[in-house]
């Protein structure tokens, strides 16, 4: 229609206006506006219809109901004076939410605190997302995958030759441990022999505090050096220019070139000293390498691409380029591929060799954040409860607002406040306690994990948007099922049908302890698991056995003098020398052997070389056949297999058969032995024991004699009787250093050895414990808060009961068993739930517990127990009260 | 009595509503006032002076038929009540004393 007056000024009109002058106003305006629009025409009309809208925008006219802010600041804070005064009100109740609430969000922090930190794992380079490790792909003679992380020497200097995609490429090479001390020779220390090239600061952001970072690595002999390394070495002098020697030879001397600051404890790679790689060109085997080497396992090799290239694509033009250049056969394809840095954490556990030190497991990276965020979850859950079941109590007040004219937004938003608020309480109080726990929490995670808001604001911003958000979850229930209450029912005193509120709370209960119970289920499977690891028979006594270490040839060619020296010593029972450890399992060698008469089939086996003392320090049973015997010179080529190595050459009994080694692999390629093949007889057979962790299963392996040509003998073994052990300690370091006066006497217990190899499931599993106990600690507050509100309710019903006639126990029987029906749901769907969990845990053993149904039934008794003490405490109460108190009060 | 005193304006309105009846709505007495007063009003102007006026009791109102030519919204029609007549007779006899009590040397033009 074209005589209408602006619509934009008709709704501006409406928008302010009170309903109660609107009509007349409308109709007024409208009727002027249709007069003067036959008479000055539509656009003045329209400027008066307008002018006299705006000049109407007074206060007299303006929507009474209109929320100006003074009025919210008013509500808001007639809300909070209401939460406080409820709080006090019911100060037991509030007091359960708030502790339950701290308690699970304290946890949860701390969990996210661990998780954060995990996922930042190498994340402190500027271009993390573009730097890649080079693996190789290889499939040995058994047809087992393997995945090196150490590459042929050209990788890294033809990628950036070839390829435009690659920026920058860096290679290290790691000879093993060596000591490495000042020029005075007095402060000294192991550590890795490692040689990176000076690309290294090119391609990772390690801050370097003093020296220069374009030139620090270039120089041959040059070396830079950690804070912590330089201070153990130097003190509090400046270590730059100063010398620091190795034993490695009068050659391996280095200038200390820069100080890194210390390698963050989040980084994959751990060093203390890195040595310039140019210092290798002195060493004469360095040009069987330099230029010519495409397919070697020696060289970890990390690359740093453009942003954005195609890495499946540059795989491939590698790949191609590599096999240009090598002579293999066909069935040798190299497969090399790219693994990103910041996958290397989580992803490497197929991945020998490289830097890693601590690799962690992604699984349960989701577990915990799970167990975090259901810790939060039950407590909110309690939250949630209480605040429905205490409605009735509340129901008169929500009724009186409502009657005064409250909208139900407001209602909401009043509930959503008091619930904010219990939960920016709790929160303050969760920090507090987070901070009171990290010091334990770190010394048990061993990191270094801080509540650092200055240069942490994404903790910052996340908790508060993690309280806000459990708040309003938590509040949102309560509010919208409060706010919903009918005013003339309850100020008639009409009770509520609560039906649906009630069941829900019962469905939160039963989700609570479905929780709780998956959660004590996994603890015990996990306790248990871990007590069957400690306790299985490994086929060898861990027990009193000290390991001493060999690091120079001194003490290797002076062995026998040091072997009988400490079985001279009247606390020492037994002495063996070996090239490894059983239960020490990093590193071991590995051979291609076969029978000689059926030579061309290869096998792989696990190799030690050891003593005629090594089967009884050990303690491991020879089944058939004989020891070695020191005095049979013959027996410097004799074998003792294992029983899987038995199996796997069809051996059945030792009868001098001869095997063939040809080629030992370290850790690295495998590469043919130095004096050609090495021709052995088998002279017996021992009993599988675990030479290595029980996530794996035995293999087969070889016991050769000590001085043999495969490997050399790296420790000493004494089965001590652990009387006087700081006197027997003594003496040993003492007989060593007489042979060798420079090494360091480096000893371990084998015991305590073994057990850091399940330190890292030990660690989760009394996590999981703690968490456990949070969770069903947070479940039973809620429940005990539920009980005893339920127990009030029933007053009168038990006093009429109980006036009848009910016993104490028949009453304490009726309030108790609503909630152990819950449990009892809660175990049922916990059971499979946690079967199917606990089975996928144990499957990273290969010796396991297997699951039956007592520790589930366990796991379930324990929390039906908890829960029914937590019910029937207050159960007992209600009963035990007079009937006359209470069914005095009408 | 505070109240119950009458602003210019409002006074004017007020007579108004008396002038026109039983026809006294918003902007029929937008255009009486501006007839005899001979000068122009917004009507918003008008509105607040009856909403104060109706709040002081000066006047009542009532809703009346719905039209076309108001885009089907209904009138309110505001009547004297005898508070606001009392108001306008206290106001006139005010004025009158005044006007008696004024020397007639000044009304004839006398004066300094």
């Amino acid at each position: 229609m074209k005589n209408q007056p602006p619509l934009m000024m008709q709704k501006f009109l409406r928008s302010f206006c009170d309903e109660e002058y609107l009509e007349e106003i409308e109709g007024d305006l409208y009727e002027e506006f249709l007069e003067n629009f036959h008479v000055l025409g539509k656009r003045k009309a329209g400027l008066i219809y307008s002018w006299t809208v705006i000049r109407s925008f007074r206060p007299y006219l303006i929507k009474k109901t209109n929320p100006i802010p003074k009025n919210n600041i008013d509500m808001i804070r007639n809300y909070l004076i209401i939460a406080y005064r409820n709080f006090l009100r019911h100060k037991g109740y509030a007091t359960i939410n708030l502790v339950g609430l701290s308690f699970g969000m304290a946890c949860s922090l701390l969990i996210s605190l661990y998780l954060l930190d995990e996922l930042r794992f190498d994340s402190q380079h500027e271009k993390s997302d573009q730097i890649y490790r080079v693996i190789d792909k290889k499939i040995t003679d058994n047809g087992e995958e393997r995945h090196l992380a150490e590459v042929g020497f050209n990788i890294s200097g033809e990628t950036i030759r070839n390829f435009a995609e690659v920026e920058n490429a860096v290679k290290f090479v790691n000879f093993g441990r060596s000591k490495v001390m000042e020029e005075s020779e007095e402060n000294s220390s192991y550590q890795a022999f490692s040689f990176a090239e000076q690309s290294f600061f090119d391609v990772f952001d390690f801050p370097l505090l003093k020296g220069d970072r374009n030139t620090a690595l270039v120089e041959p002999r040059s070396a830079v050096i950690t804070e912590d390394l330089a201070r153990l070495l130097f003190g509090d002098e400046d270590p730059m220019g100063k010398l620091v020697l190795t034993d490695r030879g009068e050659e391996m001397q280095f200038k200390i070139t820069g100080v890194l600051a210390n390698i963050p404890k989040n980084s994959h790679l751990q060093f203390q000293i890195l040595y310039s790689f140019n210092t290798l060109k002195a060493l004469p085997m360095y040009e069987r390498f330099e230029g010519k080497d495409w397919s070697s396992n020696n060289f970890l090799t990390y690359l740093q691409v453009k942003k954005g290239i195609n890495i499946p694509q540059l795989q491939d033009k590698l790949n191609t380029l590599v096999a240009q250049n090598t002579d293999t056969e066909e069935n040798l394809k190299p497969d090399l591929y790219f693994q990103p840095l910041k996958k290397i954490h989580f992803y490497s556990s197929h991945i020998e060799m490289g830097m890693n030190e601590s690799p962690g497991n992604i699984w349960y990276i989701y577990i915990f954040s799970g167990i975090g965020l259901f810790l939060i979850l039950i407590a909110s859950i309690n939250y949630m409860n209480m605040a429905t079941a205490k409605s009735a109590g509340r129901a008169r007040e929500i009724g009186v607002r409502k009657v005064v004219g409250a909208a139900r937004m407001g209602l909401i938003g009043q509930f959503i406040t008091e619930s904010l608020l219990t939960t920016f309480i709790a929160l303050t109080l969760a920090l507090g306690l987070v901070q009171l726990l990290l010091p334990f929490a770190n010394s048990f995670t061993q990191k270094a994990l801080a509540l650092n808001f200055s240069t942490d604001p994404i903790i910052l911003t996340g908790i508060f948007g993690v309280a806000i958000l459990i708040g309003i979850i938590s509040g949102l229930y309560p509010a919208f099922y409060l706010s919903s209450f009918h005013p003339v029912q309850v100020l008639k005193g009409i009770k509520i049908n609560a039906g649906r509120a009630v069941n829900l709370r019962r469905a939160l209960v039963v989700f609570q302890f479905t929780i709780s119970i998956v959660m004590i289920v996994a603890t015990l499977v996990a306790i248990k698991q871990m007590n069957y690891i400690q306790q299985k028979p490994l086929g060898f006594n861990k027990e009193h056995l000290l390991i001493v270490d060999i690091n120079t040839g001194n003490v290797r060619g002076g062995y026998e003098t040091i072997k009988n020296g400490y079985l001279g010593l009247a606390t020492v029972k037994n002495v063996s020398v070996s090239s490894r450890i059983p239960g020490e399992w990093k590193n071991l060698a590995r051979v291609k052997a076969a029978m000689a008469n059926e030579s061309g089939n290869h096998r792989e086996l696990y190799f030690i070389g050891a003593d005629a003392n090594f089967l009884t320090t050990f303690e491991v049973e020879l089944l058939q056949g004989r020891n070695f015997n020191e005095a049979n010179n013959s027996d410097s080529v004799s074998l003792i297999i294992n029983e899987s190595a038995a199996k796997l050459l069809g051996v059945v009994h030792p009868d001098q058969q001869e095997v063939i080694i040809s080629a030992v692999n370290y850790g690295g390629s495998e590469q043919p032995l130095q004096h050609g093949d090495f021709k052995t007889r088998i002279i017996g057979i021992v009993k599988d024991f675990h030479f290595q962790s029980l996530h794996e299963e035995v293999k087969p392996m070889i016991i050769a004699y000590h001085n043999n040509p495969v490997h050399r003998i790296d420790y000493f073994s004494a089965k001590i009787t652990g009387d006087n052990i700081t006197q027997t300690l003594a003496s040993m370091e003492e007989i060593l250093h007489k042979v060798d006066p420079g090494h360091l006497f480096e000893y371990h217990f084998l015991d305590e050895q073994m057990a850091l190899f399940y330190e890292a499931d030990l660690r989760r599993g009394k996590l999981f414990a703690v968490a456990a106990f949070t969770a069903i600690f947070i479940a039973c507050l809620g429940l005990f808060a539920l009980a005893s509100f339920s127990a009030e309710q029933k007053m009168k019903e038990v006093g009429i009961r109980k006036v009848m006639g009910a016993t104490v126990n028949q009453i304490t029987l009726l309030l108790t068993r609503e909630f152990a029906i819950l449990v009892g749901i809660a175990f049922l769907i916990a059971t499979p739930l946690s079967w199917f969990l606990m089975d996928w845990w144990l499957s990273s053993f290969a010796y396991k517990i297997s699951l039956n149904l007592f520790i589930f039934l366990l796991g379930g008794i324990i929390t039906l127990t908890i829960a029914i003490a937590t019910v029937s405490f207050q159960s007992i109460k209600a009963a035990y009260l007079n009937p006359v108190e209470t069914l005095r009060i009408e | 009595m505070k109240g119950t005193s009458l602003g210019e304006f409002e006074e004017i309105v007020l007579l108004t509503v008396g002038v026109l009846y039983d026809e006294a709505y918003g902007l029929s007495i937008k255009k009486e006032v501006e007839e005899r007063a001979r000068r122009k009003v917004n009507l918003s102007a008008i509105h607040a002076a009856l909403y104060r006026l109706e709040e002081k009791g000066f006047l009542k109102s009532r809703m009346g038929e719905a039209t076309k030519a108001r885009g089907g919204k209904r009138k309110k029609y505001f009547n004297l009540t005898s508070f606001g007549i009392q108001a306008l007779e206290q106001a006139n006899s005010l004025r009158q004393n005044l006007w008696s009590a004024i020397p007639e040397i000044v009304l004839k033009g006398g004066g300094s």
